[in-house]
């Protein structure tokens, strides 16, 4: 009776051990999670006008006030 | 116990594995018409819709930004690094289109059947012009650069693939046996809107856009055979159709009006009136503006522009894809002659050029070179010139700025300058899909991000 306890434990460790070691073949089969990913391009940094961007932009408003009527 | 621990051999597997892949002809057919529905209502993605076009317009130098309202121009993008960020979901959606196109051309069954033919072709076509459209806005300009990076070529449903890059090359090659794949299904269904003609006028674009000349050429004769140049009345009522698709239209996004308050045409009227046409567009037409259909169709006299937006492909294009192609190989008198027709049917009595009165180039015109990075010659700079006129309002300068040399501009909020770099032509790929795909490397310009 012990003996046929013993098999049938021994038995059931083995077939545990062997599921336990193959149901899972790929365990991080799922891609990383994507939260703390960056999400936004930083644009580069806007610059101050010159006085010859200035010029340009009076020079576009006059001509545009000057002949769109 | 042994059949619960065995009984899943997959543990974490979420592919479906057949459980939701359509089965029949009639359920892909569904996919294919989702598409088709929302083409017909104007979406992004893939043919592009009102307010993509509009957005492109807003990038580009047709309008001025320098003489934006305050008020009403206050929601136009001042310039295109105000939407980059934004261009990733772009590439998600095509990819996204991608993935349903490669689960049609994978899984269904019924090949043979009319109905399993169209959707096959017209799944063709949509994966075909997906991968034009993520060449034109993800990779770098093509004409020369075959070996430059493309974009991943994805062409079976493999939830587990992470390709890397192709090579400019590589897409433009895949984009073509797309379409031509699509040609060979010889789609006569109206319904499914990719018939043999549109799909070899996206050929002509697509060799366009790669510097293929002599096949651009070819693709673009072949359209307009069918779909010959309209002129005068004919002209005016295509153009003036808000949303019908009329005359040498071969395909057209947003067809179905969806605003509830008033057109989309209307609503995108409003929402760009706040910035006038630039001046320099104003003075492509002065020499014959009193005789050029286009002029009085384009802006007011206040310069707001008035012309109906929608996004599409006709004739004209395929015309001054001609002239540009025949160009570029060398044949002057030819690309002249396709330019002169052009003219013929849009200014009334107007002279043909000829070698001696093309005008000069203006000297203050922003491209400064052609696709191949020449210095730009009086014929070719008058084919550019006629093609900003032609297209205007149509998306297609942002892409010609790109083409020819990438210019960069800039413009102003609140006594700060804005510059669209040469980089921010083409867009950013995905900032998680560079993290978790070795080997995707992201365009030059886009390594600060947060």
């Amino acid at each position: 009776m012990n003996a046929m306890k013993n098999i049938l434990s021994s038995a059931a460790v083995l077939v545990l051990a062997v599921c336990a070691f193959v149901s899972c073949n790929q365990p991080s089969e799922l891609p990383p999670l994507n939260s703390g990913y960056a999400t936004t391009i930083i644009m580069p940094d806007p610059q101050d006008l010159t006085d010859e961007d200035m010029e340009y932009i009076e020079d576009v408003r006059a001509e545009y006030e000057a002949n769109a009527k | 116990m042994v059949a619960g621990l065995c009984s899943c051999t997959k543990y974490l597997d979420i592919k479906p594995y057949g459980q939701t892949i359509p089965q029949t002809a009639e359920e892909f057919s569904a996919i294919i018409h989702d598409y088709i529905n929302d083409i017909d209502y104007g979406e992004e993605t893939i043919i592009g819709s009102i307010m993509s076009v509009c957005e492109l317009e807003a990038y580009a130098d047709n309008l001025e930004p320098l003489l934006q309202d305050a008020q009403t121009g206050r929601l136009i993008p001042l310039y295109i690094g105000d939407d980059l960020s934004g261009k990733q979901t772009r590439y998600i959606k095509l990819y996204e289109a991608i993935r349903d196109c490669n689960i049609i051309i994978g899984y269904l069954e019924d090949r043979d059947s009319e109905l399993g033919r169209n959707v096959l072709g017209t799944a063709h076509a949509i994966r075909g012009v997906c991968y034009y459209n993520l060449l034109r806005d993800f990779c770098d300009p093509c004409v020369n650069n075959g070996n430059g990076p493309g974009v991943p070529i994805v062409t079976e449903f493999d939830m587990e693939a992470r390709p890397a890059r192709s090579t400019i090359a590589q897409t433009v090659k895949q984009a073509e046996n797309d379409m031509l794949t699509a040609i060979s299904y010889d789609i006569s269904d109206e319904i499914y809107r990719f018939n043999s003609d549109v799909i070899r006028g996206y050929l002509a674009r697509l060799y366009f856009w790669a510097g293929n000349w002599p096949s651009a050429a070819e693709y673009a004769r072949d359209v307009l055979d069918s779909y010959p140049l309209l002129n005068g009345a004919a002209y005016t009522e295509m153009m003036g159709s808000e949303t019908a698709r009329r005359g040498n239209i071969l395909i057209k996004g947003g067809i179905i009006n969806s605003s509830a308050t008033g057109t989309d045409n209307d609503v995108m009227k409003r929402y760009l009136s706040g910035r006038p046409v630039s001046r320099q567009f104003v003075e492509l037409f002065d020499a014959e503006k009193e005789n050029d259909i286009r002029y009085t169709m384009s802006f007011d006299s206040k310069r707001i522009f008035k012309k109906n937006v929608f996004s599409c492909l006709r004739s004209a294009e395929m015309q001054l894809i001609l002239a540009e192609s025949l160009y570029h190989q060398g044949n002057a008198e030819d690309a002249l002659s396709a330019l002169n027709e052009l003219r013929r049917n849009r200014i009334a009595g107007a002279a043909d050029y000829t070698a001696e009165t093309l005008p000069e180039v203006n000297g203050n015109d922003i491209i400064r070179q052609d696709a191949c990075g020449k210095p730009l010659t009086p014929l070719i700079y008058a084919i550019l010139c006629e093609r900003r006129k032609e297209l205007f309002m149509e998306g297609d300068r942002w892409y010609e700025l790109k083409r020819n040399g990438r210019p960069e501009r800039w413009a102003v909020r609140g006594n700060l300058k804005y510059t669209t770099f040469s980089y921010m032509y083409t867009f950013p790929l995905p900032i998680d899909d560079v993290e978790l795909v070795e080997g995707l490397v992201q365009n030059p310009g886009y390594e600060n991000v947060r």
